[in-house]
């Protein structure tokens, strides 16, 4: 190997001594070369240019396997040749690259071991796919495969309805194969719902966590902090750091709720904004904002999760009222349903199910609607005993102010209170309650 | 021109490779814009395998290189080396040999293409039995060029000549290295010699069969002598020692080794010298007859391309740094970029190939000047508007996937772009038409005076199309 290495080494030199030697002797002369010194100096720079950039990246470079790579299963190699033969490269690269978001760990050399042909990708028109492996249901993916518009409707993909539902599995599997093994970072979205708050400081690296703030956490900081928030941050975060902006039911993992940080150090705060958090679209903010402004901007969020702790008492205000549904709102709380065991309010209840509801929840409540395939994180199933204990007050919050950061919408404008109530009515009888 | 495949007549190699570059000029256009079309009606040809947009695209690309531009190119060659080396071809039964044989391996290549038969290596897409023919074919008409070559009466070599040779070395290493089918390397491995490949067939072969051309038909068509011949041993040689070491500039976003990004980096970047010796050369040369290219569309073609080339070469320096690469690659200003190479600097030098050539090859003018206007016009209109709708297209793409929104969210943005490539392919694709109308009303005129023009003599200026330069 090392002979080899050294032997190529000296031929490329040759090679570029001759070229310089043909090149340089017609060049001083300032006449034309001759023939056999142009075949011969051609030849030699392009025998350097092979030996160079095809022949020494085949003997040195050796990229350690990584546990994302693996020898694929005979169906997941079928699909590879079929995901070939369709040109599907043409659009989609297998490439995860550090500036790109949301699109899970970084592709490393040692992913591509086993491959037989690589398939990199010319462009992107469509998403890289280097680690879709598991994002989607098979059922998700064989719809998209065959009917690109029925999943998103912008989209431009060619429909592969011609391919047989053998070749269709085929090549789903072998999406599913893709970036299957590659562990997945840890998540911190959502801090203030974790139990062990040490554990989750201690993620904080130790040169964040030796940090002095450099701005104190005041309002007129916060203010400050602010305006740069609903620059950057709100789109997703919302306009009040519930995590509920615009943007945040169209990512598959839900921007954290930046009213419940409270319990985080400040360095935490900072860390994870210039960081970023990885496997979410939360994004690096060191690259694109100075470190004084990353400082105002973690003033703001303290400032958010101390008001928000001031305005809700950690005790409920009845706390008969809290269990595992949570803190139900003041608005909401001790409601009573209007038409409890009433057969006409369910039936009025049953018809609005299935017109509005039964597309996500399913038509008999169990979370498995014709959309629910395609939803992270799913539609709640309300058959068993979860919910039975569950205060129709609850239902009837849910159903009205939506629950953010799923695909649960508001129903407050597009309902009347009246039928609310009768679809909880009806959706209590999922689990037993009259 | 008898229907007889084989010919040993004069010139009769070069009129085969130019008449049949022309039937995949068009036919590239026209996949072309079916591909574009589906860029914006992807449903367009729904439940049809043969013809849904990844194959497509491959069909696309192999007609245009190795179909239109190769052959166009080899027309050219095998015009220009028996009119600078004083002989006629050593061989022209081989050449025809050679000429049947490529577009049989490329017509078969591209039909199985079309069936699903591919390799899934851009620009290597063939299957491995068209690649031994079309080795073959290459191994046929380089033979025949350096035989010529070779006995040639005049002494010096002229510049066009030496990209000759340099194409005719390069070709066989390069495909050789590109489409080893039978030596396979592994997962990344095979991306890098796949990147070698395709910088050396746009940067070495296509280039040196481009320059050619420019080298002969900028003198010939202005009468005067080349500016410069040191400038010109600067292109040649700087292109020669800096293009083979490109590849990792494919691969500047993978993870590939540091030292062979870098090593792409900097011959990229030092690649401005060579192009901008060969520009300078040509367009000082012209100095002092520019109404020409005013008034002769062969030439008007070769300047045109020589600018899109500066642009090419500028722009290629330009996103193979690091950081513009970070920004731009994956998007479709690459695919723009795609375009200003094969389609902006190559095919324009091409065509003012075929513009000079063909009038020379047939023995008689083009027979129609305004649909020779209608073909530029309508060319240079198309090309500019598809080249900048893409480059708009990635930095829309650019910008958002870097403020972070989902690609498939970007979509939807970029079907004006994608419509305004539609109607600048459309153009395009209606040009090569009425130019292949003209050429085939050239090619069936009554010729009532035959300017039979020994090969051996030099080339002199005749204006095409009977314009109102003619003299």
């Amino acid at each position: 190997m090392v002979v080899a290495l050294w032997a190529g080494l000296a031929l490329a030199i040759v090679a570029v001594l001759l070229v310089a030697l043909v090149g340089g002797r017609s060049l001083a002369g300032g006449r034309s070369p001759r023939l056999r010194g142009l075949m011969v100096g051609t030849g030699a720079a392009v025998a350097a240019g092979v030996f160079a950039t095809v022949w020494l990246p085949l003997a040195a470079f050796r990229p350690p396997v990584t546990a994302a790579a693996h020898p694929l299963s005979e169906l997941e190699a079928y699909g590879r040749r079929v995901y070939t033969r369709e040109g599907c490269y043409a659009c989609h690269t297998q490439v995860a690259r550090p500036q790109d978001w949301n699109v899970g760990s970084v592709s490393e050399a040692g992913d591509y071991a086993y491959q037989p042909w690589h398939l990199l990708g010319a462009g992107r028109v469509g998403p890289d796919l280097a680690n879709v492996g598991g994002r989607y249901s098979d059922a998700w993916l064989t719809t998209h495969l065959k009917n690109p518009r029925a999943t998103f409707p912008g989209s431009v993909m060619p429909p592969y309805a011609h391919l047989s539902s053998d070749e269709l599995r085929a090549v789903v599997a072998y999406l599913q194969s893709l970036g299957r093994d590659k562990a997945r970072p840890r998540l911190f979205t959502d801090p203030g719902r974790q139990r062990d708050f040490e554990a989750v400081e201690a993620a904080v690296p130790d040169r964040y966590a030796a940090l002095e703030p450099k701005v104190a956490v005041a309002p007129n900081t916060a203010n400050a902090g602010y305006g740069i928030y609903l620059q950057n941050c709100a789109v997703c975060h919302g306009d009040t750091g519930r995590g509920d902006g615009p943007r945040a039911a169209t990512l598959a993992r839900p921007p954290a709720d930046l009213t419940r940080t409270g319990r985080q150090s400040l360095q935490y705060i900072y860390w994870r904004i210039a960081e970023g958090v990885p496997g979410t679209a939360m994004p690096a903010w060191k690259l694109t904002l100075h470190e004084e402004q990353l400082w105002y901007l973690t003033a703001y969020v303290r400032w958010v999760a101390a008001e928000a702790a001031q305005a809700e008492p950690a005790e409920p205000a009845e706390p008969g009222l809290a269990g595992p549904w949570g803190e139900i709102p003041a608005r909401f709380a001790g409601l009573e349903n209007p038409f409890r065991g009433q057969a006409a309010a369910r039936e009025a209840g049953s018809q609005i199910w299935g017109g509005m509801c039964a597309v996500c929840h399913g038509p008999a409540g169990a979370g498995d609607g014709p959309a629910a395939a395609s939803m992270v994180p799913r539609p709640a199933d309300f058959t068993g005993d979860r919910y039975r204990d569950y205060p129709d007050s609850f239902f009837f919050w849910i159903t009205t102010a939506g629950k953010p950061g799923t695909g649960m919408p508001a129903w407050e404008d597009l309902l009347t209170e009246e039928q609310r109530w009768q679809v909880v009515t009806f959706l209590r009888t999922f689990h037993g309650v009259e | 021109m008898g229907i007889r495949l084989i010919d040993g007549s004069s010139d009769s190699t070069a009129r085969r490779y130019v008449l049949t570059s022309v039937f995949w000029l068009v036919l590239a256009l026209a996949v072309g814009l079916v591909t574009a079309i589906q860029l914006v009606w992807p449903d367009l040809t729904r439940g049809i395998p043969q013809l849904q947009f990844g194959r497509l695209r491959a069909a696309y690309l192999n007609a245009a290189v190795l179909g239109w531009l190769s052959l166009a190119g080899l027309g050219a060659a095998h015009y220009i080396v028996p009119r600078l080396t004083g002989r006629p071809l050593w061989s022209e039964r081989l050449g025809n040999w050679g000429v049947w044989l490529w577009n049989g391996a490329l017509l078969t290549g591209v039909t199985g293409l079309l069936h699903g038969w591919t390799e899934g290596r851009e620009y290597a897409e063939l299957a491995w039995p068209f690649d031994l023919l079309l080795l073959a074919a290459a191994g046929l008409a380089g033979c025949n060029l350096l035989a010529t070559v070779a006995r040639r009466a005049e002494d010096e070599l002229y510049v066009s000549v030496w990209y000759v040779v340099g194409a005719v070395v390069w070709f066989p290493v390069i495909y050789v290295v590109g489409n080893r089918t039978f030596v396979r390397v592994w997962g990344l491995h095979d991306a890098i010699v796949n990147s070698f490949y395709a910088q050396g067939l746009v940067g070495l072969w296509l280039t040196a069969l481009a320059l050619a051309a420019a080298y002969h038909l900028v003198p010939v068509l202005t009468e005067r002598a080349l500016y410069g011949r040191r400038l010109a041993l600067v292109g040649f040689w700087g292109l020669a020692l800096l293009y083979p070491f490109t590849g990792g500039v494919h691969l500047l976003q993978a993870p590939v080794p540091e030292w062979l990004k870098g090593m792409g980096v900097v011959a990229s970047a030092l690649l401005l010298v060579p192009v901008s010796a060969v520009v300078t050369n040509l367009f000082v040369t012209l100095s002092g007859r520019w109404d020409r290219v005013y008034r002769d569309i062969a030439l008007r073609w070769v300047v045109t391309g020589g600018f899109h080339f500066l642009m090419a070469g500028a722009l290629g320096a330009f996103q193979a740094t690091r950081w513009v690469n970070w920004y731009l690659q994956y998007s479709q200003w690459m695919v723009a970029y795609h375009h200003l190479v094969l389609w902006g600097a190559f095919s324009f030098i091409a065509l003012g190939a075929l513009y000079h050539a063909v009038p020379r090859l047939l023995a008689r003018p083009w027979f129609s000047g305004g649909l020779a206007e209608a073909h530029f016009w309508l060319t240079l209109a198309g090309f500019t508007l598809t080249f900048w709708s893409l480059a708009a297209a990635g930095l829309v793409q650019s910008a958002a996937w870097l403020s972070g929104s989902p690609v498939q969210q970007v979509v939807p943005y970029l079907k004006p772009h994608f419509v305004a490539a539609v109607s600048g392919a459309a153009a395009m694709a209606l040009g090569q038409s009425l130019f292949a109308y003209n050429l085939y009303l050239t090619a069936r005129a009554r010729v009532e005076r035959a300017p039979a023009e020994p090969a051996a003599a030099p080339a002199a200026f005749v204006p095409a199309g009977g314009g109102p330069g003619a003299a």
